[in-house]
């Protein structure tokens, strides 16, 4: 081509310096510094997810749960808590919670609602009547009516029995026998003069007089034997009237203080049922106040968890709430099951796990029951159990305590089943969009219980109105932070840096996080020089020093370049050899590299051999990218014969993989190139996705794209002829740095907008692309004859070869 | 009591063990007087008359049944008795910190008995927990020599209710020995000492001389005129009291016999001391 109608070409495909950034000029607003600006009030341009959350919040139905999904960097949680909580505020308080003892099924620990503020009075009223009673009742039983009343009952049945033993040892005496107590029973022995006779006396009495004594004794031994079986009776009788007098003591001193307390909650029956409850267990075990500790108690102590006396306390699950008057708005930051659903604790003690109903600890659904409750997803699914128990909540409304040791089948031990406690719950759970589509995708919970979906936008248009909300939002972080105000100048830059965020410069970022970072160190750099305000230059200061604190991996790979260790050429003319270019991302920054992508051919059975694809080091899409290239030949140059076409292709020195179809209009150009044998120019760099018809698509990551090839070119100095290639779709996209625009500007490197094939090869190579004949044959001179010719070369060897093979194995001369 | 030697208290066992915490009060008593503890083995002639007995039976309570009974059993529970009563004693007594020794007097007839109790200086009687027992021998026997010794005696229920409170002292208010053995419990175990005297007005002794004669600061003495001497008065004079130990007059013996003693120590769940004669 000659070098008018190149350089034609080249003019009419390079881009502008207009056309490389856009510039923020906040025309809207009247103002010096961001000190003149109101913060915005609520989030950009996020009116979708906003109304999400302001219907998920305010819509009662059950399964209109919500989850929030959008970059963490927007800042959501901050917002749509205050959202929620401005809600709450319109809501009523809840009730409060405790956990009682259940006296006749004591592992079923009873729940029992009260309304807000009550839980703490309850507890304490509770607590206040059993140190009441602990003191009323002990003196009740040494009250001296109480003890002549006891007195009174042994001296019965004490006279009782020594009337019947009376009566009998008067019969023995009678018949000259004594009662006689042994070690294991009771017996007659016979007695003279008062005096028991023994036993060598007794052998020498006349043999009548035994047995005498003998029938004596036999007749006597039934009446013994029924005084002996009366004194069960005598002693459950006596047992029973002081149980019965143990009652009666202390019905009055409990019912008095009973009753006390039933005058507070007399609108709570549940209360009123556990204090009658209470009542009926103080008086069945009056023995705890009553009478010294028995061994018995003594050992049941050591495996309780606290006095006797706490079965009658209260356990405050829920109350206190940071707001008396709204609807709680909690957050769970750490979403463990206990954490989540509440737990049961227990104490060892002499080798044993025990516990009772006051180490119920609340979870977070009860502490939210009633209001909202925020959650962040990924934690939520690390932890064992807990995903599922929210769902198992959410379904049946209401709370499980379930211990983990028995979920996970470790425990078997018989721990505590407290009362569920119903729920009434809000769920917002805050997720990245990955984790989302896939739960939702695996899950059919999902859209039974999180049926609204706020998802919140990573970028929104960038006109005047939104320019200026971006202000107004730094402002906000301005004075969240006590930073110094932005200029005018400054903020400017920080719309201008939203776009590049946003990599479109039609759009800005909605990211705070990254904004509020920059905003931060150029603020830290204007104090550092004692500037008031925060300028333009701090906050460029800023950009730079952000990157250059990330790009180690990327001097790396420049310098790497620039040793020749990687070989990138920048200048002169290849066949079957071109710049590519590719973004890495490594921990949140990425960066452009250029990489050489080759291309062999000869004839062959029409394969592209993609030797990435073949090693397995290529993606999909990347392979898909390759395939299509097959598609574009045929369709392009197969019209009357077949391709006859092998081509290997690659990216050289990639060991890491590539994956994106971004360079397939870079391979085009590097196979065209080796097929019609033409050199191609190495001071540009291509990047651009083709399809079948040959038209170049966009791609993402331009900006870094050309930054990264104009940093080599820059640093071998730059010629004034290099430049790069990118498909007039992205140009939309470009917001680049300073210093390429500068030097675009001074025409020492451009931007090339190219929306088809043949434009890009006309400068990539200097010859025309022409237009086929009615019979599909392109015009001499053309790159597509060149292609063409060759193509048909292949075809007629491949034709004389045979489908065995070839000769020479079809291998092309190298060039 | 002689104060010159070391005082000596004997724990009766006889009939069967004494529970634990008999032991654990006379220990205790023991401690406080800083006397040698002996446990009295009386393995008393009634059992022994009971093996040798050819047709002789025994109501065993625990099978509710009649069963033979042979000299054999009764040695083999003796010996057996006195080998728990050994470890009881030793183990109780190392708790306690009390020198303690294990006295077997076999066979023995009232008057033995009282003999041997003599000996003692204190004689610690568990109450039987049937209320006709006291009536059969051989714990008849023990009551009728406890009576008649010159040692003191201490009748331990067999459920205690309290270990603290003041010592109640129940008493002539010319009885000397009753007040002096009163305000020594008292001032060892460092509580007060309430008097419950009939006919105190009549008596023309002021508190200071009662609180002297026991040994016991005025601050602590509580001296309580009741109407008379009847048990019923006395229980319930006792109800507002709440006292650890009664010391019981001797003289109270002779209206309501050892009976009153038993009574008063089962109802109110006190051991009550009755003060020697030496």
């Amino acid at each position: 081509m000659a070098a008018d109608a190149a350089s034609q070409i080249a003019d009419a495909l390079r881009l502008k310096s207009g056309d490389l950034y856009r510039l923020a000029r906040l025309d809207s607003l009247t103002f010096e510094t961001t000190a003149d600006l109101a913060p915005s009030a609520t989030m950009i341009a996020q009116d979708r997810a906003l109304d999400a959350i302001e219907f998920g919040s305010r819509i009662g139905a059950q399964g209109f749960n919500v989850f929030v999904i959008g970059p963490d960097a927007l800042r959501m949680r901050e917002n749509v808590r205050a959202m929620l909580e401005a809600r709450a505020g319109h809501m009523s308080p809840t009730p409060d919670w405790v956990y009682v003892n259940n006296f006749t099924i004591p592992h079923r620990p009873v729940a029992i609602s009260l309304p807000p503020g009550r839980a703490n009075v309850f507890r304490d009223k509770m607590h206040e009547l059993i140190e009441d009673l602990k003191a009323a009742l002990p003196a009740a039983f040494e009250s001296s009516d109480y003890q002549n009343q006891r007195a009174a009952i042994e001296d019965a049945m004490r006279e009782q029995q020594e009337k019947a033993f009376g009566a009998l040892r008067e019969k023995a005496m009678a018949r000259s026998l004594a009662i006689v107590r042994t070690q294991m029973g009771f017996g007659f022995v016979p007695v003279r003069n008062g005096k028991v006779v023994q036993p060598e006396e007794f052998m020498g009495l006349p043999q009548a007089e035994q047995e005498s004594i003998q029938a004596a004794m036999r007749e006597l031994e039934p009446e013994l034997e029924q005084t002996l079986r009366s004194m069960p009776r005598l002693e459950k009788g006596r047992r029973e009237a002081l149980r019965k007098l143990d009652r009666d003591n202390v019905q009055f001193a409990v019912e008095q203080n009973i009753t006390e307390v039933k005058e507070l909650f007399g609108d709570i029956p549940a209360v009123i049922r556990h204090l009658e409850a209470v009542k009926q267990d103080l008086i069945d075990n009056v023995e705890l106040f009553a009478q010294p500790q028995t061994e018995a108690a003594v050992e049941a102590a050591r495996t309780r968890v606290g006095g006797p006396f706490d079965r009658y306390e209260v356990n405050v699950l829920v109350a206190d709430p940071a707001c008396e008057n709204c609807a709680p708005v909690i957050e769970e930051l750490h979403p463990t099951l206990g954490n989540l659903v509440g737990r049961i604790e227990h104490l060892a003690q002499q080798g044993m796990l025990i516990t009772n109903f006051r180490l119920i600890k609340a979870g977070a659904l009860h502490r939210a029951n009633g209001g909202f409750l925020l959650l962040d997803a990924r934690s939520l699914v690390s932890e064992p159990y807990s995903w599922q128990a929210l769902k198992r909540a959410l379904l049946t409304k209401s709370i499980q305590i379930e211990d983990v040791a028995r979920a996970m089948g470790l425990s078997s031990t018989i721990s505590l089943e407290p009362d569920p406690v119903p729920l009434d719950v809000k769920v917002v759970i805050f997720a990245d969009r990955q984790l989302y589509y896939m739960l939702n995708g695996l899950d059919p919970d999902m859209q039974r219980l999180f049926k609204v979906l706020a998802d919140f936008d990573d970028a929104t248009d960038r006109n005047a109105e939104n320019e200026a909300q971006l202000a107004r939002m730094l402002a906000g972080v301005q004075r969240d932070e006590n930073l110094l105000p932005a200029s005018r100048s400054a903020v400017e830059r920080m719309v201008e840096y939203a776009s590049r965020i946003a990599s479109d410069r039609e759009k800005v970022s909605l990211l705070v996080e990254p904004l509020r970072d920059l905003l931060i160190e150029a603020n830290d750099y204007a104090s550092a020089s004692r500037a008031g305000i925060i300028s333009e230059t701090h906050v460029e200061r800023a950009i730079d020093q952000q990157r250059i604190r990330s790009s180690r991996i990327e001097s790396l790979g420049r310098e790497s370049i620039m040793r020749d260790i990687a070989l990138i050429q920048t200048s002169g003319s290849r066949i079957g050899q071109i710049n590519a270019l590719s973004v890495m991302s490594l921990g949140g920054y990425g960066f452009g590299k250029p990489s050489r992508i080759t291309c062999r051919v000869s004839p062959g059975a029409g394969r592209i051999i993609d030797i990435e694809r073949e090693v397995e080091l290529g993606g999909p899409f990347h392979s898909k990218g390759v395939m299509i290239l097959s598609g574009f030949l045929s369709g392009r140059y197969a019209l009357k014969f077949p391709i006859a076409l092998q081509a290997s292709i690659v990216f050289e020195q990639s060991y890491g993989g590539v994956d994106g179809d971004s360079a397939s209009s870079t391979e085009l150009y590097c196979l065209l190139s080796a097929l019609g044998e033409i050199p191609v120019r190495q001071d540009l760099a291509v990047t651009g996705s083709v399809n079948q018809h040959g038209e170049v698509q966009a791609i993402g990551g331009v900006n870094e794209k050309i930054e990264g090839f104009f940093d080599v070119c820059n640093a071998r100095g730059l010629t004034g002829t290099q430049g790069v290639l990118v498909p007039k779709a992205n140009v939309q996209h470009l917001m680049l740095r300073k210093d390429v625009r500068d030097a675009c500007e001074g025409g020492k490197f451009a931007i090339y907008s190219i929306s088809r094939i043949d434009e890009g090869m006309e400068l990539l190579t200097g010859l025309p692309a022409g237009e086929a004949d009615s019979e599909g044959l392109y015009p001499e001179g053309t790159f597509n004859r060149k292609v063409q010719d060759r193509l048909a070369l292949f075809a007629r060897i491949r034709k004389e070869q045979g489908p065995g093979g070839s000769a020479n194995n079809g291998r092309d001369t190298p060039t | 009591m002689n104060a010159a030697r070391s005082i000596r208290l004997a724990v009766g066992v006889c009939g069967h063990m004494p529970k634990r915490h008999v032991v654990e009060i006379a220990a205790d008593l023991a401690l406080m007087m800083s006397a040698q503890m002996t446990a009295l083995m009386i393995e008393d002639g009634a059992s022994e008359s009971l093996g040798s007995i050819p047709f002789a039976r025994e109501y065993m309570v625990a099978r509710a049944g009649w069963s033979e009974i042979g000299a054999n059993d009764v040695t083999s529970r003796r010996d057996s008795a006195r080998r728990r009563a050994q470890v009881l004693f030793d183990e109780i007594a190392a708790s306690a910190g009390v020198q303690t020794s294990v006295q077997t007097l076999a066979g023995a007839a009232v008057g033995e008995i009282a003999r041997a109790i003599a000996d003692f200086d204190i004689v610690a009687l568990p109450a039987p927990e049937l209320a006709g027992e006291w009536m059969m021998l051989p714990f008849s026997s023990l009551v009728e020599a406890a009576i008649h010794a010159k040692s003191a005696a201490v009748i331990v229920p067999s459920l205690v209710s309290r270990r603290s409170g003041p010592v109640a002292a129940i008493v002539d208010p010319q009885d000397d020995k009753a007040l002096e053995l009163a305000g020594r419990m008292a001032r060892t175990s460092g509580e007060s000492l309430v008097v419950l005297a009939a006919g105190f007005e009549n008596v023309a002794r002021d508190i200071e001389h009662i609180a002297q004669q026991a040994g016991v600061p005025a601050r602590q003495l509580r001296v309580l005129d009741i109407d008379d001497a009847s048990l019923e008065v006395i229980m319930w004079t006792l109800g507002a009291i709440n006292e650890r130990t009664i010391v019981l007059g001797r003289n109270f013996l002779a209206d309501g016999g050892f009976e009153i003693v038993l009574r008063l120590a089962t109802s109110r769940g006190v051991p009550v001391m009755l003060p020697g004669e030496a």
